[in-house]
């Protein structure tokens, strides 16, 4: 016999406890015998089993029929750890409850081993204590509420950006038989991976492709691809998050030359009197209004820019196969997307930000554009005459930290070594007759076996390298002198050429200076990453999701994938590997059309909600969403860190399966079994980090005081400093939370804000007169299981000299003085 | 009812504001002339309060109490009003939460004594007098009411019946209260019992600046007398602790309008665990810089610690109905051997 998964079903709890004995690494320690009994007195509960290890193949499959035969509907574990255990953790859980009747999300675990067996001697403390967190466990279920219907995912994905990465994802999602549409700003696809005449490739030199054949052929994965619509000289001009989903204003570009009708025969370029500077050769060369950037541009057509066009129609007398219409319109289409891909590349670093580079000067130029001279001819650009001397300045606008002088970013975009090896081996190559020299500073970042061999090569091919930082660039008769600053610690000369004199300096002449910039955040794409609701780094970079080392290419925003360079500095091949890992990501929703709601999202109460935004702004994965009737936090977008809870001023938040509620209850049950006296001591442990720490005490054999409890809980910053307070009042005599080690968060920051609010609040309870070593933050990793221990043990110690809390005993006095 | 209503409106720590504030709807004080008689009223009628002990128990239909009980004199009344009373009304922020005057529980009997009668430079008192519940003089004993160590709210000596919050409440809210009067003079019905007369929401709620929200962080705190405020702007987008979002509306952003921002005298709303804490807890997640780097934790904790006075800030009218009510001395009592 079966139960329907009804809501009156759900509604009276029909709670199955299964105790495991661990094959007597639990009831060594613990009395599991008294626990069943006392199990079998507590409400709901219809079932109770000691198994010797739930965690067996066996027992599994009997445990599945039992759920089912005795209709329950929520599972009670006492047993190993739902976070750290290697056999049956959480994961586990949910497989077994998966096609029973039982929600995923009504399950509770009270860890009687790991923070209880493992972590104390005494046979009866320690049963007391399993007693007390079988009851926690059990507080909680009764309260547990099913998750809401997995979220509707729109089939379709938004590729934002047409360069390498965004193609790549374009055509592996298209492979997987999903449907997507690639806005790409520029007139071709490819982006400025087409600029580059020579990639090389980063595990596998000297293997090296020339992007007229890459380009087009990587476009052309996406181009007729038929599950993939590209849209060139088109953007985003708005998106929103809509109902767990994507709503993007598309704006796509006038049609003025028809792409079907359009034979490539230049005719219309070779009589069209208006010239603008060439975006795809960085401004050094032009292009007619009616042009085709390149040759092998894909589609396969001539455009116009508009900004230059002046309608003269001589192109529309001249085309044969009438594909012109120079009264085309933009349009704009609203359509919704299941994900999106932001892989909108980068700027290049603005070098006139440094005066020291005199980058007005004609023949001081950036790395891009000399890509464009290794294309067209490397000629310089004042006057045409092949370079005597071409001097290549690294790290131009990089590593700008405290040592350094000039302006720019502090980051080493991590192209730039690799990229000028690559161009000064191929002008060592082809051009025989030039000297050429690069200034480094400090140290040259060839990293991996390729770009090392290649840094190797060109210094076997005679080519100068000088470590300095450019101290000014200088327009000379015939040329340009750069006076280069000796670098503190750093060589006073090169083998042969250059010796510092001894004022630390060094003049060369030059006529061509080549400035690797670094690669800066997109700026065009700013309003986008704004609007996704995406997290920045320190550089303006979208941020990857915690932990970043397993999630690559996934933002804080769920189903927002930040791919190749959009995400911070890379090469070609980088972009394409990071284009391939979105799509793979993002394909189980789109192939599924759904996503599951998490057992933990907030629900925001429109009754209380004053529309102040604080959880908006707390809010670090973009679910938060305000209207007129209040704030929404959108269940596919929460990833129930619980920040907004602990910020709003009203409680109209609540994280729902976390409830304050559900912890007052527990709080209320959890110190029955310490011995009179002793100090009722409360861990908050963070759901990744501190709890597996907490967890690992027991692993490592490590003894704690038998008078603490630990409740697992989601972000440190889920604690609510108002409910700190009433866990006061409630008799708790010391509290710790525990948040993940700095740049762990799982959240951006959330240990941060709770390490901030919890000095704020000791500085209150100063002022009132409670004793600040009753509330602690403090960062605890996995291993540190040691200092945890070290922390309860101090806490345990400090807490005996201070005596019960005061709050309590206040309170309790109050209410009987004054109960008139 | 035919008969006209007995009211009593009694005066007992506080500033004197509200009883101003009940005069203060001016001609509207009429109308409830019209519905009821006044029985007792120290600041504005010449009723002495052996007049009020001279009355039955519930033979006054509504009494409104402002101020906070921080005496043994103050408790009486509450007791006396409270018996005699079928309608108690906590008028004030000071009867509701404590008020102003609440914020004495950071000290005690003791300490404010040592203050006002030693301390202050104005105090001329060699002899280190201080005042006695009881004092013997050549002409018999003379008594004082007990100073109490500890500042109460009504509701914390005596069963209330509503609460008119507010420093003073606003003309808005006391004809309100009027007009539950009035409805308990023709009709003789009530509001359920705890109703608060004000809004049910935080005060963002009615504030007009609430549109101008953008949510971004707090970067650094301004003090109210450190910048001149953008009168159209959210305080919070100036960097000013406003205390709005944690206080319940009705005021008709009396404050706000003057370009001040809310301090809180309209108190908590009904879900707030502790009416301090939530404030510290929400200005202790958006005050100070974000980001993911752990050099700027540092920064983070300078700006919130830029608060220099938390209970000030946040408790400035409800510390006696706090969690924690008043200074406790933790750690100086030593667990008993």
């Amino acid at each position: 016999m079966t139960v329907e998964n009804t809501s009156s079903a759900v509604n009276k709890p029909r709670i199955g406890v299964w105790i495991c004995d661990c094959q007597g690494r639990v009831s060594t320690n613990v009395d599991t015998v008294s626990l069943v009994e006392r199990a079998r007195e507590m409400d709901g509960v219809v079932t109770v089993r000691r198994v010797d290890a739930l965690c067996n193949t066996e027992e599994l499959v009997r445990l599945r029929a039992e759920l089912k035969e005795n209709n329950i509907n929520r599972f009670l574990f006492a047993g190993c750890s739902a976070r750290s255990s290697l056999r049956f953790p959480e994961q586990q859980i949910s497989a077994v409850l998966e096609n029973t009747q039982i929600d995923k999300a009504m399950f509770e675990v009270a860890n009687i081993r790991e923070q209880c067996a493992w972590v104390h001697d005494d046979r009866n403390a320690a049963t007391a204590k399993a007693l007390d967190v079988l009851r926690m466990a059990h507080v909680r279920l009764k309260l547990d509420t099913p998750r809401a219907p997995a979220t509707k995912i729109v089939p379709r994905a938004l590729v934002i950006g047409g360069g390498p990465a965004g193609l790549q994802t374009a055509q592996d999602l298209a492979a997987l038989g999903q449907q997507v549409t690639l806005v790409e700003r520029g007139t071709y696809l490819g982006g400025r991976m087409c600029q580059i005449p020579f990639l090389f490739q980063t595990e596998n030199w000297p293997g090296r492709c020339v992007s007229t054949c890459v380009g087009p052929v990587q476009a052309a994965g996406s181009m007729f691809h038929p599950n993939v619509e590209c849209l060139t000289a088109s953007e985003v001009a708005d998106i929103e998050r809509v109902d767990g989903n994507f709503r993007a204003r598309l704006r796509l570009g006038a049609r003025f030359v028809d792409p079907e009708k359009c034979i490539s025969c230049g005719k219309c370029a070779e009589v069209c009197p208006e010239e603008i500077a060439s975006e795809f050769d960085e401004g050094l060369f032009r292009r007619k209004a009616i042009d085709k950037d390149f040759p092998r541009a894909v589609p396969d057509a001539y455009n116009i820019l508009e900004r230059a066009c002046t309608r003269c129609g001589k192109c529309v007398e001249v085309c044969p196969a009438g594909a012109i219409n120079l009264a085309a319109q933009a349009e704009e289409r609203e359509e919704d997307f299941g994900a999106v891909f932001l892989s909108t590349g980068f700027d290049t670093y603005d070098l006139s930000r440094n005066r020291e580079f005199n980058y007005g000067l004609p023949d001081v130029i950036s790395g891009m554009e000399f890509e464009r001279l290794l294309d067209r001819g490397v000629l310089r650009p004042s006057n045409g005459q092949t370079p005597r001397h071409i001097v290549f300045v690294l790290c131009a606008g990089s590593r700008a930290t405290r040592e350094k002088r000039g302006e720019g970013v502090p980051y080493c975009s991590k192209t730039c070594c690799g990229i000028t090896m690559k161009q000064v081996e191929r002008l060592g190559l082809t051009m025989n007759e030039t000297d050429i020299t690069v200034i480094y500073y400090y140290d040259i970042r060839a990293y991996e076996r390729t770009f090392e061999a290649m840094y190797d090569h060109v210094k076997r091919m005679g080519i100068e390298f000088l470590q300095g930082e450019i101290e000014g660039i200088n327009a000379s008769d015939d040329g340009v002198k750069i006076c280069v600053a000796q670098l503190e610690g750093g060589f006073s000369a090169t083998g042969a050429a250059y010796t510092f004199d001894a004022d630390g300096f060094v003049t060369l002449d030059a006529d061509l200076v080549v400035l690797a910039s670094a690669q800066t955040p997109r700026s065009e794409a700013q309003p986008l990453v704004r609007k996704l609701g995406l997290q920045t780094d320190q550089f303006g970079f979208p941020m990857e999701n915690q932990p970043r080392i397993f999630r690559p290419t996934e933002s804080f925003v769920d189903r927002v994938y930040v791919v190749g360079a959009a995400g911070g500095p890379k090469v070609v091949q980088q972009s394409v590997e990071q284009g391939s890992a979105a799509a793979m990501k993002a394909a189980p929703y789109l192939i599924k059309g759904e996503k599951e709601v998490l057992k933990f999202v907030t629900r925001i109460d429109p009754a209380a909600c004053v529309r102040c935004r604080i959880c908006e702004t707390v809010c670090p994965h973009g679910a938060i969403k305000i209207t007129e009737k209040g704030a929404l936090s959108d269940p596919a977008f929460c990833q129930g860190c619980g920040f907004c809870i602990a910020a709003c001023p009203t409680h109209a938040a609540e994280l729902i399966n976390f409830t304050e509620q559900q912890i007052l209850d527990q709080i209320d049950v959890a110190f029955q079994g310490v011995a009179p006296g002793a100090p009722k001591i409360l861990a908050l442990l963070c759901y990744w980090c501190s709890y597996c720490g907490a967890d690992l005490a027991g692993a490592s054999g490590l003894k704690l005081p038998v008078n603490y409890r630990s409740i697992r809980i989601r972000c440190s910053s889920s604690v609510n400093s108002a409910l700190v307070m009433e866990m006061f009042r409630r008799g708790v005599d010391g509290i710790l939370v525990g948040g993940c080690p700095p740049g762990s968060c799982h959240h951006v920051n959330g240990n941060y804000l709770t390490d901030k609010r919890t000095s704020l609040m000791q500085k209150l309870m100063a002022q009132l007169g409670l004793s600040e070593k009753r509330l602690k933050f403090d960062y605890i990793g996995v291993p540190q299981s040691q200092k945890f221990a070290d922390i309860i043990t101090a806490m345990d110690r400090d807490l005996r000299e201070l005596g019960p809390n005061p709050v309590a005993v206040n309170t309790r006095e109050r209410s009987e003085t004054h109960g008139r | 009812m035919a008969d006209k209503i007995k009211i009593v409106m009694n005066w007992a720590s506080a500033c004197g504001g509200c009883d101003v504030s009940l005069l203060d709807i001016e001609e509207k004080i009429f109308s409830v002339l019209d519905i009821a008689d006044i029985l007792y009223w120290p600041v504005a009628m010449d009723f002495k309060r052996q007049d009020v002990l001279a009355l039955g128990p519930g033979s006054i239909d509504i009494g409104l109490f402002n101020g906070a009980v921080r005496s043994s004199e103050q408790l009486e009344d509450a007791l006396m009003l409270r018996e005699r009373c079928k309608v108690l009304i906590a008028y004030g922020a000071c009867a509701c939460f404590g008020g102003i005057p609440g914020l004495a529980n950071l000290s005690d009997r003791a300490g404010i004594f040592e203050v006002a009668y030693a301390e202050t430079p104005s105090t001329v008192n060699p002899q280190g007098t201080r005042p006695q519940t009881v004092c013997h003089v050549p002409e018999g004993e003379v008594t004082l009411p007990e100073f109490f160590d500890t500042v109460y709210a009504l509701n914390q000596v005596v069963r209330v019946d509503y609460y008119l919050p507010g420093c003073p409440p606003t003309e808005e809210r006391i004809l309100d209260a009027v007009n539950i009067i009035a409805a308990y003079a023709h009709s003789g019905e009530l509001p359920p019992p705890g109703t608060v007369i004000a809004s049910q929401k935080a005060l963002c709620d009615e504030c007009p600046r609430i549109n101008t929200r953008t949510g971004t962080r707090i970067a650094k705190i301004n003090r109210p007398h450190e910048i001149i405020a953008d009168p159209g702007l959210c305080f919070l987008e100036q960097g000013v602790l406003c205390m709005g979002p944690f206080t319940r509306g009705g005021c008709g952003g009396t404050c706000i309008n003057a370009n001040m921002p809310c301090r809180g005298c309209f108190g908590p709303t009904e879900k707030m665990l502790d009416p301090g804490a939530e404030a510290l807890s929400a200005f202790g997640s958006i005050v100070g810089p974000g980001g993911e780097d752990a050099l700027a934790i540092p920064a983070m904790k300078a700006a919130v610690n830029s608060i220099k006075d938390p209970v000030g800030t946040f408790y400035r009218f409800t510390l006696p109905t706090a969690i924690i009510n008043r200074t406790l001395k933790d750690g100086l009592n030593k667990v008993k051997k």
